[in-house]
């Protein structure tokens, strides 16, 4: 699964280690903490779900299928709130 | 899971409290084609030269490594900038959350359409009245209020999200509900504001189209028709009143100068468009230079909260005080403003107990 931030419909800024996100579409602000950032600056550089999954288990010390499990719920989540879209290819 | 209103109060003291600026508007001229009464803009160094898209492209990088994430373009009449679209695409390029506010008579299908592709958060439009020749005689242009609601027509059928905002006052407060109802009708947001201030320079040409003490209760009981509950619960008071301010609420607006600020045509930085305090030009300095710099340091010495007579007072529930009320009309930014006084006295009479017709 490919995902992208919907950057042309989104206002974003990083403030201190948080992300806060409106999604124009409906004026929403988000607000994205933790290992959530570091997904986001992955996304930010149009990371394919492979590349960010290997990147975190680069950098976090935990169990593979923990990353993934909690990537999948984490970008389904994102998705869900409008702020970025997936495509199968 | 944080609630909206909850991250957004977080994001408001953080940044308050860091000294981020985190929202900054830019006056991006003050060239209007309308004449209204009760402009507060005072163009301090007429004929100077605006800010390029140059200077604003490099402001905006500078802002965006500051953390600012609200940037509102407003005037003047902003859609008089022939380099519009371009520095909105420069503001959204940088993921900047945008605000543009117009009289709406220049926005044509065109600028409505390059408008809506570039995601702003709201375009918000001055409408006066619901009578077009009553806004149009305010405005100083026939045909004014026809081209602001066909522009705001324009910007919802790009997906636009639009406000329209009216100032009540004196000669166009009896219009509150049908101005109410006509944005409900178009699929627009509706502001508002009982606030009048004198223009920032300190004159006085507005005041007379303030309210009467009359004419606010009547507003306030319009209001309550209007937001059913809202003398109903004490507590959800404030926040309905604050509602028309939502953008611009009251903890932002007391924290002018330590989470946002302005900036007029020609790059002064001030803490508020309504406070004139020079803190210094961006033609001169770079902008960090100027939000870290003595006069900004001074400026946010003053006591947030220092004001004793408010302190305990019965009105607080009700009142917004603002420190440029508070400097132009007072002479001091610490002291009360007795227009806020006067506004929230007609507020809780209203809204305390079922108005009387």
């Amino acid at each position: 699964m490919v995902y992208r931030l919907k950057k042309d419909e989104l206002a974003y800024r990083k403030i201190g280690d948080e992300f806060f996100i409106l999604t124009t579409a409906d004026s929403m602000l988000h607000n994205i903490k933790g290992v959530g950032v570091r997904i986001l600056e992955l996304l930010e550089e149009d990371r394919t779900e492979e590349e960010i999954r290997a990147a975190l288990s680069a950098e976090y010390d935990a169990p593979a299928a923990h990353i993934e499990a909690d990537l999948a719920s984490f970008l389904a989540e994102l998705e869900a709130k409008g702020i970025v879209t997936s495509n199968e290819s | 899971m944080a609630k909206p209103e909850e991250i957004y109060r977080k994001l408001i003291y953080a940044t308050a409290r860091n000294l981020t600026p985190l929202a900054v508007m830019c006056n991006l001229t003050y060239r209007c084609p309308l004449r209204c009464a009760h402009c507060y803009a005072t163009d301090f160094t007429p004929g100077a030269e605006e800010l390029d898209l140059a200077a604003y492209r490099a402001l905006f990088d500078e802002l965006t490594a500051m953390g600012t994430l609200f940037l509102t373009f407003s005037g003047g009449e902003p859609t008089l900038r022939p380099d519009l679209l371009d520095l909105l695409a420069a503001a959204r390029e940088r993921h900047f959350a945008v605000r543009l506010f117009t009289g709406g008579t220049l926005l044509d299908e065109k600028l409505a359409r390059g408008v809506g592709a570039l995601h702003p958060l709201a375009v918000e439009i001055s409408l006066h009245a619901a009578t077009p020749r009553l806004h149009d005689e305010f405005v100083g242009q026939e045909g004014a209020w026809e081209q602001a609601t066909a522009a705001a027509r324009r910007l919802l059928r790009h997906d636009v999200r639009v406000v329209l905002k009216m100032n009540l006052m004196n000669f166009n407060y009896h219009e509150f509900r049908e101005v109410y109802e006509l944005t409900r009708g178009l699929g627009a947001e509706f502001r508002y504001s009982p606030y009048l201030s004198v223009t920032n320079d300190g004159g006085t040409d507005p005041l007379p189209l303030r309210m009467t003490d009359e004419h606010l209760r009547e507003y306030f009981g319009t209001l309550k028709e209007l937001v059913p509950g809202l003398a109903a619960d004490g507590d959800s008071c404030d926040e309905e009143i604050a509602s028309p301010f939502r953008y611009n609420a009251r903890a932002l607006s007391c924290l002018a100068g330590f989470n946002n600020c302005s900036l007029d045509p020609y790059g002064t930085v001030w803490p508020c468009v309504s406070l004139p305090i020079a803190w210094g030009n961006v033609r001169e300095q770079s902008f960090a230079a100027i939000w870290e710099g003595r006069e900004a340091a001074r400026f946010r010495q003053l006591p947030d909260v220092p004001i004793e007579e408010c302190a305990g007072c019965e009105l607080d529930r009700y009142c917004f005080r603002c420190p440029a009320f508070a400097l132009l009309e007072e002479g001091d930014i610490r002291l009360p403003s007795r227009e806020h006084c006067r506004v929230a006295r007609a507020a809780r009479e209203v809204l305390k107990r079922p108005l009387r017709r």
